[in-house]
């Protein structure tokens, strides 16, 4: 039992480390969307300045996680940090340590698998290797460092999920018990991420299905308490109950419109699940598809949806984030049953783990090389320009700042730190004296030179200009 | 030993509580701290020029003089910065102060460094190079003084002109304001706004 729990102590440290190590070396690309659907809101409501984007212009998004990470801001600047590089770093970090916390419940999923599906011969293969996926999958860690949805969204789903499967081997009051966890950690990832709405429907049929009443009715009733949340804070911020989440649905699913922010191909998750994968997906497959029977519970809702996903027009890798979290944990599991079933068959257990751990190490490494092959929207050049803007904010004469390409494409007000005029670097802008900062890449040196302008930080492609 | 084994982990066990209250007080209170949060949109520009030697009467607003900008709102959406008001050009439809849809009372003050002596009030209305209907009719222009000396006004009703200059003599003026009256417009629209004074 005490091995047990070390393992799994050990196993979160692994996927912690290897969160912060993305964080600290990798820099994973950030999205426009980690700036300006979440963060730069927070910074607005503190400070009185920042972009508004489209969202938030029509009320698309609720407010309770700029809400979450605005205390966060308000509690680092009230102990004296007040870089906005450095809060946007902390919290970076933060989502990064805090989505190691999938760790321990795919622990818990595989534990509850097994004891579900497997034999009780007290092996601990199936949750360690079903954790051991979770902490060092590549395309995770890379998603984990950031301020977007997905990230707690998919936390709070695994951890339904997690809390639906402990009900399914749990009788009486412990049952009902799991299943109120459940309803409540579905009902909150749901309403953080509307589009894994679907996925959070699979339990309560489950428990109807086998007709098991009062848990069902403990995971709707706890479902109601997050929903009621979300429909009050709607209420007060944005004047109609749950106004974000109908608003959302209206213009991505009724109205279409998510089209306007480009259409992918239908193929296009697909591609990139194989892309990502490279050669492993084939072992992968091979190794679900005979476990099948036993890691269902995770892998068809993850198909479910990502097929679900792919009849929208409008795509983003990140949208399918919860998928690849299930498909992660259904091959950890599945990987533990087959070393668990061979070690009974043939005996030499422990050498079987060892090769289950090498099969999961070549797996991360081939995963981990397809990851660098990143789709069209890559946006990991851009750290530079991050940094650019942070130092931009920290000069004492800056009057106003522009930046090369689309203004989304940036930090936003909340890296510069400072309520001056901030705009795209053009012919049209450059002339105006109020903007005595400028951020370009090497490319449009002529444009800065012809307006008088000298550099004084440069880092990789980008400058920052001067007059 | 079971004994001091359970002791142990009861010990464990309160302080894993006790560093939980204390966590989720620390975030309550900063959960609070943002939701009171009412900040005024407001910029102090940095000195970086004064008026050249000789000059009769000078922009006491424009911005590399130093003073402070404070505004009710800022269209974000659009990027109409209030920095603009004060950058001395007033020729790019892009570059002008727009204020919030949800902004009912507009005003704008700007601040000057010192007490100077303020002659006029220059505006540059949207409608100078957009529709005139983006003119500002209604407002008043306020000189502001030090505590000790009232303020002078001048009420505008019925404007019309697109780049009015309205006469404000005021003594030791430490700044202006400006309250807006909406009058079936959505926002304010401004290019420019000058405090013409000596230095």
């Amino acid at each position: 039992m005490v091995k047990a729990r070390t393992l799994l102590i050990a196993l979160t440290c692994l996927g912690a480390t290897a969160r912060v190590f993305a964080w600290a070396y990798v820099h994973p690309d950030l999205h426009p969307d980690a700036f300006f659907q979440y963060w730069e809101p927070a910074w607005w409501h503190l400070h009185g300045y920042g972009w508004h984007s489209w969202e938030w212009e029509i009320g698309l998004r609720s407010w309770l996680l700029p809400a979450y990470n605005g205390a966060w801001i308000a509690f680092f600047e009230a102990i004296g940090i007040r870089n906005p590089h450095h809060l946007f770093r902390i919290m970076l970090l933060h989502w990064a340590l805090l989505s190691a916390a999938i760790v321990p419940a795919a622990w818990r999923m595989g534990a509850a698998l097994q004891k579900r599906f497997g034999n009780a011969s007290g092996s601990v293969s199936v949750p360690a290797f079903t954790a051991l996926f979770a902490a060092i999958m590549p395309v995770l860690i890379h998603f984990s460092p950031q301020t977007i949805i997905e990230v707690p969204g998919t936390l709070l789903f695994v951890w339904g999920y997690c809390h639906w499967l402990e009900s399914r081997v749990r009788f009486g009051e412990a049952e009902a018990r799991s299943a109120l966890w459940a309803g409540l950690a579905l009902s909150l990832g749901a309403c953080l991420r509307i589009p894994n709405g679907p996925l959070a429907l699979v339990p309560v049929l489950d428990m109807l299905l086998r007709r098991r009443f009062r848990p069902a009715l403990a995971c709707m009733g706890a479902a109601m308490i997050p929903l009621g949340v979300f429909a009050i804070t709607d209420w007060v911020t944005w004047g109609r109950p749950l106004h974000s989440a109908l608003a959302f649905v209206q213009y991505n699913f009724i109205e279409g419109r998510a089209i306007e922010h480009g259409i992918s191909p239908r193929d296009q998750y697909f591609d990139e699940i194989r892309t990502w994968l490279g050669v492993a997906v084939i072992p992968l497959a091979i190794l679900i598809t005979t476990q099948l029977r036993r890691v269902w519970p995770l892998f068809l809702p993850a198909v479910f949806l990502v097929c679900l996903l792919a009849t929208q027009p409008h795509k983003e890798s990140r949208f399918i984030l919860l998928p690849w979290a299930l498909g992660t944990l259904s091959a950890g599991g599945a990987l533990g049953f087959i070393v668990s079933a061979l070690g009974r068959r043939f005996g030499r257990e422990s050498l079987l783990r060892v090769l289950g751990l090498m099969f999961a190490g070549g797996v991360t490494i081939v995963h981990a090389r397809g990851l660098t092959k990143m789709p069209a929207l890559d946006y990991s050049h851009k750290w530079p320009v991050y940094e650019a803007e942070s130092w931009a904010g920290t000069q004492p004469d800056l009057t106003g700042l522009l930046v090369a390409d689309r203004l989304h494409l940036s930090g936003g007000w909340a890296l510069i730190g400072k309520n001056v005029p901030f705009e795209v670097l053009h012919q049209g802008t450059i002339g105006n004296p109020i903007f005595n900062y400028a951020i370009a890449p090497r490319e449009l040196d002529a444009l800065c030179l012809q307006n008088r302008m000298h550099v004084v930080w440069e880092k990789e492609n980008f400058r920052v200009w001067t007059r | 030993m079971p004994q001091l084994t359970k002791v142990r982990k009861l010990s464990q066990a309160r302080s894993l509580r006790t560093l939980g209250v204390a966590g989720a007080i620390v975030f309550v209170t900063s959960e609070a701290r943002f939701i009171a949060a009412k900040p005024i949109c407001e910029t102090t520009y940095p000195v970086k020029a004064s008026p050249p030697e000789g000059t009769a009467t000078t922009n006491l607003a424009y911005f590399e003089y130093g003073p402070t900008l404070r505004v009710s709102s800022i269209n974000f959406f659009a990027r109409h910065h209030s920095g603009y008001l004060i950058d001395g050009v007033s020729n790019s439809p892009e570059q002008k102060w727009m204020t919030d849809k949800s902004d009912r009372h507009p005003w704008l003050e700007v601040h000057f460094r010192a007490a100077h002596h303020l002659a006029a009030v220059r505006i540059v209305h949207a409608g100078a190079i957009e529709p005139s209907t983006y003119t500002a009719k209604t407002y008043t222009i306020t000189c502001l003084r030090d505590r000790k000396t009232s303020d002078v006004k001048i009420v505008i009703d019925g404007n019309k002109e697109s780049r009015p200059l309205h006469p404000l003599v005021c003594e030791r003026a430490t700044g202006i304001r400006i309250d807006f009256v909406l009058r079936g417009s959505e926002a304010v629209r401004l290019y420019e706004v000058e405090a013409v004074g000596l230095w």
